[in-house]
């Protein structure tokens, strides 16, 4: 966008979901000292600090590792996805937080550096999670729209797709640290069943993208059938295929072609909906004009376009895209 | 149709709101269960205390050799002629032995302040610094004459256990063992703190034998591989007064 | 032998945040308005916020400031 940074974009949807956020950790945080003074008068408080802070952000990784897939394979979710952000720099502070107690309770206080305690104490699962943290903290660190434009949308994702070989770390910490020291099995299985969670939840949604990738027949010169124009409703999507995905929009009686990929973090335009005479993502709602694919003033992305046609009540596209932002004479539908 | 197309900047339909709120309250309540369940599945959790805010007055022989420790006096049972000896381990704050503190001190009368860290039968003082000071024992109050330490050789035996450093383990931390907590053991041995066999005894019991090498000096370096894993221990078991002391000949984990 | 490995590599990285820091106080104060529009007229918290990833990622920053060009 070429307005002004903030700092922190806050807006009233934002702010409503960073106030669940801290309210559901900070009764997290309670409920599990509190039970466990009760349920184990003797244990020390800063261990249960520790362990509070740790299942903590546990847990939110799994939340955050759902929502992905959750929102491929239901629209609803999408509210989950839209501030997802806040949500990671939150699980990074949590899991820092846990790192600190955990270094200055088992590290400080001795004979020794804790730093350099903690990587000579021959644990591996301290160091493994120390690994994770310089991931988590690296995604935090690069989280605000700056980094995603001056990194580039691509080399900001597969940063950010880190997530998943911290997670692999994370997994390794707890099963040969806390599994390996824990009496009972509930901790176990609940890592257990996260996993297999997060791998079905995503095996599911990739399946689905699957079915979605097998290319439209191209037919004269080039051009794809996106079918009758009454089976696209007003204001959404047809997306087709050749090489990469095409949102076919039908509004106003007009008919557009865009790329589906938008240009922030490559949310399905396609699946998107054309609010007030602008196509609008369904992940953050960017926008884009669909008669030349650029955001409005004073913003400046811009998508490929793509040349349409109607014929006999059938909307075709062609499959060559023109440079991003070039107009396009809409087809009337 | 109804269409409830999320766009976040812009204002949510009621129904919508609705419904946001209501996932939102679920995932609350749902983060209190989680806590609740974790919390209480989970263990083990061991019956040891410190009374890290309490200082206590004590007094007693010092004996710096094989390992740091306070004979005091319990007060005489009824019908008993002489008083008995306990044996108190001592650590300083934080992951270090007393070492310097007690200089020259071996076999003086002292008095400090300190701090009690409990576990089954066997009691630890982390000392106050600053507050060792040698004293003129009087005769005990109630006349009965002190008794001599007891000190029996108790022959080679194999025992099998976890290598625990003494001050966690007996309180100052719970779970003070396991592998969790072994880079802090290591930490804690390494600065000086007795480490400590913890085995258990035929009946099940709890057995907790401070660890010295076969001439009864510190091997708290050689040990320090063998922390918090299984392990066996071949040596020479003794008794002094209440306290077991293992000198340890070999070592292998299991 | 292993504690002067872990004292070398906590100097390594102590070193590498420490240049971060030289690189990434000049680039905000003077480099980022000219590398990134957006951020010229962003208010000082802006600049906190993106503070430690300038610090973490600073060669990449130094690349960025000498040959500025937004990538797509």
């Amino acid at each position: 966008m070429s307005v002004s940074y903030s700092a922190i974009g806050w807006n009233r949807a934002k702010k409503a979901y960073d106030k669940v956020i801290v309210t559901g950790l900070l009764v997290y945080l309670a409920f599990f000292i509190g039970v466990s003074l009760l349920a184990h008068p003797d244990a020390t408080i800063e261990t249960l600090l520790i362990r509070a802070l740790a299942t903590a952000a546990f847990l939110m990784l799994h939340v955050i590792l759902s929502i992905g897939p959750l929102c491929r394979l239901n629209p609803s979710f999408l509210p989950l996805l839209y501030n997802r952000r806040h949500l990671g720099v939150t699980m990074f502070l949590t899991a820092l937080a846990h790192a600190v107690f955990a270094i200055v309770q088992f590290h400080a206080q001795g004979n020794e550096n804790p730093l350099v305690s903690l990587l000579t104490t021959g644990t591996g699962f301290q160091t493994l999670g120390a690994a994770a943290l310089v991931i988590f903290f690296l995604m935090a660190a690069t989280s605000h729209d700056f980094w995603l434009a001056n990194l580039g949308p691509r080399v900001w994702k597969t940063l950010h797709m880190g997530v998943y070989f911290a997670y692999a770390l994370i997994v390794m910490h707890v099963a040969l640290g806390a599994l390996h020291s824990e009496a009972h099995p509930v901790l176990a299985i609940a890592t257990g069943a996260g996993m297999a969670w997060l791998f079905t939840l995503h095996v599911v949604a990739a399946l689905r993208e699957r079915a979605g990738d097998r290319d439209d027949e191209l037919i004269d010169d080039g051009w794809i059938d996106a079918g009758p124009v009454v089976d696209i409703s007003e204001g959404r999507a047809r997306i087709v295929s050749a090489g990469e995905r095409i949102a076919v929009f039908r509004y106003d009686g007009k008919i557009s072609a865009v790329s589906n990929v938008c240009r922030h973090q490559y949310g399905p335009l396609g699946e998107g909906r054309v609010i007030d005479g602008c196509i609008t993502c369904p992940w953050h709602g960017y926008q884009y004009l669909p008669g030349n694919g650029r955001s409005p003033a004073p913003f400046t992305e811009k998508v490929a376009t793509y040349d349409v046609r109607v014929v006999g009540g059938r909307a075709y596209v062609h499959s060559k895209a023109n440079a991003p932002g070039t107009p396009v004479k809409p087809a009337h539908a | 149709m109804p269409d409830t197309f999320y766009v976040g900047y812009l204002e949510t339909s009621p129904a919508t709101a609705r419904r946001l709120k209501r996932v939102a309250l679920a995932l609350i309540v749902l983060a209190g269960a989680a806590a609740t369940v974790l919390a209480i599945a989970t263990g083990p959790f061991d019956r040891a205390t410190y009374e890290f805010t309490k200082e206590r007055s004590w007094e007693g022989t010092l004996e710096a050799t094989p390992l740091p420790v306070l004979i005091a006096r319990t007060p005489a049972a009824s019908g008993s002629a002489y008083s008995a000896l306990v044996r108190l381990p001592l650590v300083a704050q934080g992951k270090h032995g007393v070492g310097a503190m007690i200089a020259g001190l071996d076999g003086a009368s002292v008095r400090f302040n300190g701090k009690k860290i409990v576990r089954q039968g066997t009691t630890m003082l982390e000392v106050v610094p600053g507050t060792i000071e040698r004293f003129e024992p009087s005769l005990p109050p109630d006349g009965t004459p002190v008794t001599a330490s007891r000190i029996e050789d108790l022959g080679s035996a194999k025992f099998s256990g976890e290598i625990v450093d003494s001050k966690c383990f007996l309180g100052v931390m719970n779970p003070g063992r396991l592998e969790v907590h072994r880079a802090c053991a290591i930490r804690c041995i390494a600065g000086g703190i007795p480490p400590m066999l913890f085995t258990r005894d035929a009946q099940g019991r709890e057995a907790h034998l401070l660890l010295v090498d076969a001439n009864g000096q510190p091997l708290n370096d050689r040990i320090l591989g063998f922390v918090a894993r299984p392990v066996t221990i071949e040596g020479r078991l003794e008794r002094r007064d209440d306290l077991y002391y293992l000198y340890a000949e070999t070592w292998a984990r299991h | 032998m292993l504690v002067d490995l872990a004292r070398g590599a906590l100097l390594v990285v102590a070193a590498y945040l420490v240049i971060g820091l030289l690189v990434a106080v000049p680039y905000l104060t003077f480099g980022i308005g000219r590398t990134d529009a957006s951020a010229k007229t962003a208010p000082w918290t802006f600049r906190v916020i993106v503070l430690p990833g300038l610090v973490a990622l600073w060669p990449w920053v130094l690349r960025l400031w000498i040959r500025p060009g937004r990538p797509h």
